[in-house]
């Protein structure tokens, strides 16, 4: 009988794992429609296949290289050789169908998941000028390979980051979010802005999104999904046999509760809204945006947080995101969709608050603490911006990271994929490139 | 800020343990941030009938 209520147990976390992946799609989803909606017309379908092609490369990539970094560098560069990055190997007995192991095909996929979200931060900032090559690469790197070996310095039970000073980042503000953003600046600064982004002072125009209803709708999914990524953050395990019953605990093990995550999970995004709506002054994009802001910005902490402590972390976090934003804009970063902004801005805020608001808790060997939290915050930019800046810079050495000014002028969707993504009503002659060729 | 509840890992890691937010052995602080919670939503009110009638005139 003790026997049967184990598996029964462990068919349990195989199930709740498996079913936040599949929830967590809901952000790619959201992502995919959020950015066509901010897109001009002519470039819809080329960025929507972008974010298609995200979840395809880093796929694969993910299980070939990027689950055994989250394994093998917990202590910094160089690989250690332990029985789980062994077992991280794409050809070991666990990264298969496997009888005695339910929890790693369900774990690697709601890591993959993390690593989709990561590479999709990347993906609105870039729109409609960058080549889809390059794009695929820089997604790869960074969701395969640059935001898991952060993960393992600050997110793993033997990360680095975590033994040595205490860094807490529960829900991945600095992993996967502030990572992300970084990162995306780094290929901002090569990128370049849109053609007609600034006028001839260099003064920053408004690039209206074609359908702001359509990125509204994308972002509700977005922060529907958020719930499972944030579920699946939460580490769920079975007692030993005669040991007293296991609680819900964090990545760093210590003890916490689902219901952390519904309060204040809940009042962030509120707060987000709130703020970024006075800050914005009632702008309908920025003040979405901020709820997704406020969803970040209690991530490092939200294990510990008071929902209403948790309410005015989001409200400040949405502030702040749309006032970097702006800053970002006025000094030439032309970041469509506010990336950077949201993610890097509350992302950075997160890591921050939580040093500020929650230290002294006990993590087995050490507690949380505000130096803790910077040092972090430090190692999170640098290891995002660094191959961000640096790959993106070849790839713009070598001619290949942005599409010609005429194939920009035109929109990538005709000029890329030879078919129009949104046909005019009433004009379905449009519609693929044999009609148009006529 | 120190603001945990609890001061060692084996009473953080004990079942017996409770409230493990933020300030939660200090109640005046948490209805102090519950209070300007409060606060900030009835700007955000205020706030709001204010955007609208600008977007009136």
């Amino acid at each position: 009988m003790e026997g049967d209520a184990r598996l029964f147990a462990e068919k349990t976390i195989e199930t709740f794992y498996f079913w936040t992946g599949v929830l967590m799609w809901l952000i790619h989803a959201g992502f995919m429609i959020y950015e066509a909606g901010v897109t001009r017309q002519k470039n819809v379908l080329m960025t929507m296949m972008k974010n298609l092609l995200t979840c395809a490369v880093v796929t694969p990539t993910f299980f070939l290289f990027g689950w055994w970094i989250y394994y093998a560098f917990p202590s910094g560069l160089v690989p250690v050789s332990s029985e789980a990055a062994g077992a991280a190997l794409p050809w070991s007995q666990q990264m298969g169908p496997n009888l005695q192991d339910n929890i790693t095909g369900v774990f690697w996929f709601a890591f993959l998941l993390f690593s989709f979200t990561t590479a999709s931060i990347m993906s609105g900032a870039v729109i409609e000028r960058i080549r889809l090559g390059a794009y695929l690469l820089l997604a790869t790197v960074l969701g395969s390979m640059v935001w898991i070996l952060a993960a393992a310095w600050g997110w793993s039970g033997e990360a680095w980051l975590y033994k040595k000073f205490g860094f807490h980042d529960w829900g991945a503000g600095g992993c996967v979010h502030t990572v992300a953003a970084a990162f995306t600046l780094g290929v901002l600064l090569n990128l370049g802005p849109r053609i007609g982004k600034y006028d001839e002072q260099g003064r920053p125009r408004q690039i209206m999104p074609h359908n702001l209803p359509m990125t509204m709708l994308g972002l509700m999914l977005i922060f529907t999904g958020f719930y499972a990524f944030y579920a699946a953050c939460a580490v769920f395990q079975v007692a030993a046999p005669g040991a007293d019953p296991e609680p819900w605990r964090s990545i760093y093990l210590t003890p916490m509760t689902l219901g952390s995550l519904a309060f204040t999970v809940t009042m962030g995004f509120a707060g987000g809204a709130m703020g970024a709506f006075i800050v914005s002054r009632g702008d309908p994009y920025w003040t979405i945006s901020g709820g997704l802001a406020g969803m970040i910005s209690i991530a490092s902490g939200v294990d510990v947080y008071h929902p209403a402590l948790g309410y005015l972390i989001g409200f400040a976090g949405g502030a702040l995101a749309v006032w970097v934003g702006n800053q970002l804009e006025r000094r030439g970063i032309d970041d469509a969709v506010g990336a950077i902004a949201v993610h890097g801005g509350a992302g950075l805020w997160s890591m921050l608050a939580m040093g500020l608001f929650a230290s002294g808790y006990p993590q087995h060997g050490n507690f949380t603490s505000l130096t803790g939290q910077l040092i972090g915050m430090a190692v999170m930019v640098g290891v995002g911006f660094v191959p961000g800046y640096l790959l993106s810079l070849l790839l713009d050495r070598f001619g290949t990271l942005r599409v010609s000014r005429e194939t920009e002028l035109a929109g990538l969707d005709v000029a890329e994929l030879g078919i129009e993504g949104v046909v005019p009503a009433g004009d379905r002659s449009a519609a693929g490139p044999a009609e148009r060729d006529r | 800020m120190n603001s945990s509840p609890v001061t060692t890992w084996t009473e953080f890691d004990s079942r017996s343990t409770q409230a493990i937010f933020t300030f939660a052995d200090q109640p005046l602080v948490v209805q102090g941030i519950c209070l300007l919670a409060a606060v900030v939503v009835g700007w955000f009110l205020v706030a709001a009938f204010r955007f609208e009638k600008r977007h009136d005139r």
